[in-house]
């Protein structure tokens, strides 16, 4: 859905990619440099820890690598590696919750959901208020976490959450709108409202 | 707001038609509704603005804050996982060694062979059962440690040569290929393999040119050997000439005849009535040495059972639960065991290593030197004296800043080492799990490559590192307990170092406290261990991977 979108410069990308596709491991040296930022951070905002960000970030690269067949061209690499990082966070959210239902099914239902959220956060918000943003997006439970980080940071489209996350499209939404409706509020508890 | 009706479309739907989330259907109908709704349509537009206002956040760098693990994520794992695991596996550990140190005496050796006969007694079983039963076993095992070792020499040059020189995939190939028919076509000529044959028999007269490896049921040489013999059976006799070194194992290993080189051997029980002109090494259950025997060096043997009927020219060093010499020693006689009975001749001295000075007989005897008995009185007593007695202390002192010397040198040259973790309890359990399934294994490892002349260098490669990695899994752990407390906010040499030394510090206590102190050290061990392998796996499978 997001398909074309590519980050970085066209023609040089398309050439590394190439070498990549042949096995050339110097190839992906360039991807890795090219994109780990993006990875990492992706990694540190649906782990909420730097430590194994860093971590996840180097097994995301490996499974990228080992799946690396699985990209079509024309595609976003970014997103695709993105997608693969978010599924791959998602284990490890799993893992570390010791259970499977980490999206819990409550969350899903949509009846008893307002029409209306709280106020949704202006387009411009204060440096300070910015600052309270993050650290609420931190503490957010990491179903949200890693949901809104999945939707806003590696702009992956609904189902690619969905499929990641192991949940059904329609409760993407949902759940986005759920974890909104807690930021929001959450920064209506601490600052002004916008 | 004031403009919201029944018909609006909920704000759940909007935000998923802003992220392009919902079916084309679903999408003609809310454009269809928006065209004539403004709330929904401002609704729209805050939504967009939100979506860039989340994306910024979460662009942005927020300081990482190392409580949250333990605040919020992990609550059922770490709360609960982590302190049940710890005390599950100290329980049993302090179960153990409760046992062990009620029931040992003060000076018990863990290292002393007899001890270890059982195991290696099984470990040499297996290894004919393998044969036995799964023919092709032993070829195998040789062929996967020649071509390990060929592998691992030609990546270790070819990545060496390669960072500098070329950097292709060619490099690597013609080195490869150049490593392996260098060893193989040289090997191939100056390596006699005999192997799998129910009876492998050099008659008399026969000369083997080169090295002889030979593996089977039964093999007797009584020809000659122009090299070295490397001998695996069950039934070993060499009644001929080896002029090499003699390499030899088996059940039931006998030799009568010369070896101008020196004897190693191992296996269960080992004879020797003949000549080694050079020194003897000897691990085995039993090892009995012939009145017509003869050394012309020295005798390094721990067996279950020892009897020297022969001459020994120069030392020899015994650790054995039984000694008899009835032959002669040229120079000095070291023993470590239970009894020793000596009625043939010393011409230094002995040195007797026992529990009790009464299982020490020389009455006749015929010593050129001094005896010397070193006896310790088996009393707990003595585990407890230590701690009063002042190099005690001042040798903690010392392991406490070699191990914080060797962590700072780790940390500072290979940081990866420590980018551990233990995050719940099941993945300490499973670190735990692995550091003592790896005892085994790697023991079994090293002597199943041990068997083969190829897989020798690669067993003692594979013994040194793991002895490394025993003595590294204190460090790591300590690190682990150090961060734990000290919680450092950044990754610098300084506070790497107060972590070490704050971890050291508690380890260095906890491992002297009494009976848990030895439980704790098994478990610090094992799963410190399991770490470094879980780390060096990680580490392993990232190799490609360059760092960001």
């Amino acid at each position: 859905m997001n398909g074309e979108r590519d980050s970085g410069s066209g023609e040089s990308l398309d050439a590394i990619l190439d070498r990549a596709s042949l096995g050339d491991r110097g190839a992906f040296a360039e991807l890795y440099a090219k994109h780990s930022a993006d990875v990492t951070r992706l990694c540190r905002r649906m782990l909420d820890s730097a430590e194994d960000a860093e971590e996840a970030r180097n097994e995301v690269f490996l499974r990228a690598q080992q799946s690396f067949s699985s990209y079509q061209r024309g595609r976003s690499f970014r997103s695709w590696l993105l997608a693969v990082a978010a599924h791959h966070c998602v284990d490890r959210l799993r893992r570390r919750h010791s259970e499977r239902r980490l999206f819990e099914p409550s969350e899903f239902e949509e009846e008893g959901l307002p029409a209306r959220g709280p106020s949704p956060l202006g387009a411009v918000l204060a440096r300070e208020q910015t600052e309270l943003l993050t650290t609420a997006l931190d503490a957010m439970p990491a179903r949200f976490r890693a949901v809104l980080a999945m939707r806003y940071f590696a702009e992956l489209s609904y189902a690619e959450i969905a499929d990641a996350a192991e949940i059904r499209v329609e409760h993407v939404g949902v759940l986005l709108f759920r974890g909104k409706a807690r930021l929001r509020e959450a920064l209506a508890g601490k600052g002004e409202r916008r | 707001m004031s403009s919201f009706t029944p018909e609006c479309v909920p704000e759940w739907q909007l935000g998923a038609y802003v992220d392009e989330g919902l079916e084309p259907a679903r999408v003609r109908g809310i454009e269809t509704h928006l065209v004539g709704c403004e709330d929904c349509r401002r609704v729209v537009v805050a939504l967009r603005e939100e979506a860039g206002v989340l994306a910024k956040a979460l662009h942005g760098d927020a300081r990482p804050r190392s409580d949250a693990i333990a605040l919020e994520a992990p609550a059922r794992g770490v709360m609960t996982g982590l302190p049940l695991g710890i005390a599950a596996a100290v329980a049993v550990a302090t179960a153990i060694s409760l046992i062990f140190e009620a029931r040992m005496s003060a000076d018990f050796d863990w290292l002393r062979p007899a001890r270890l006969l059982g195991v290696s007694d099984m470990a040499w079983n297996l290894v004919f059962m393998l044969r036995d039963d799964a023919p092709g076993f032993v070829e195998f095992a040789v062929g996967v440690g020649a071509l390990a070792s060929v592998a691992t020499l030609g990546a270790f040059v070819a990545g060496a040569l390669s960072k500098r020189l070329t950097g292709t995939a060619a490099g690597f190939l013609l080195l490869g290929i150049g490593l392996s028919a260098g060893i193989a076509v040289p090997s191939e000529a100056a390596l006699d393999f005999r192997n799998h044959e129910e009876l492998i028999h050099i008659r008399p007269g026969e000369t083997v040119d080169g090295v002889l490896f030979a593996s089977g049921r039964t093999v007797i040489i009584e020809g000659t050997i122009d090299g070295d013999a490397v001998v695996w059976a069950e039934r070993v006799q060499v009644s001929g000439v080896v002029l090499g070194n003699l390499v030899t194992g088996g059940e039931e290993v006998e030799i009568t005849g010369t070896v101008k080189g020196s004897l190693i051997g191992g296996g269960d029980a080992l004879r020797l009535d003949g000549i080694i002109e050079g020194s003897a090494s000897v691990g085995t259950g039993s090892f009995t040495m012939g009145s017509d025997a003869k050394i012309a060096r020295d005798l390094s043997v721990g067996a279950g059972r020892v009897t020297l009927g022969g001459h020994v020219a120069r030392d020899a060093n015994v650790g054995a639960p039984d000694l008899q010499v009835t032959g002669t020693i040229g120079r000095d006689l070291l023993f470590g065991g239970e009894s020793i009975v000596v009625t043939g001749s010393v011409g230094g001295n002995i040195a007797a290593h026992v529990l009790d000075e009464d299982n020490v007989r020389i009455d006749g005897a015929d010593l050129g030197g001094e005896l010397t008995v070193f006896s310790d009185p088996p009393e707990m007593r003595s585990r407890w004296a230590r701690y009063s007695e002042g190099p005690f202390w001042f040798w903690r002192v010392v392991m406490l800043a070699g191990a914080f010397a060797v962590g700072m040198l780790l940390y500072w040259t290979v940081p990866a080492v420590f980018r551990i973790g233990v995050r719940t309890g099941g993945e300490f359990g499973l670190a735990l799990g692995i550091g003592v399934v790896s005892a085994p294994v790697v023991a079994i490892t090293v002597m199943l490559l041990g068997i083969s002349i190829v897989g020798l260098p690669l067993a003692v490669i594979l013994a040194v590192l793991y002895g490394t990695a025993t003595y590294l899994a204190f460090i790591v752990m300590s690190v682990l307990i150090g961060r734990h407390l000290t919680r450092p906010d950044d990754e610098g040499l300084r506070e790497f170092g107060l972590s070490l030394l704050v971890g050291l510090g508690l380890v260095m206590v906890i491992v002297h406290l009494p009976f848990v102190g030895m439980a704790a050290r098994w478990v610090l061990l094992f799963s410190g261990i399991g770490l470094l392998l879980m780390r060096a796996r990680e580490a392993w499978l990232l190799r490609e991977a360059p760092r960001a």
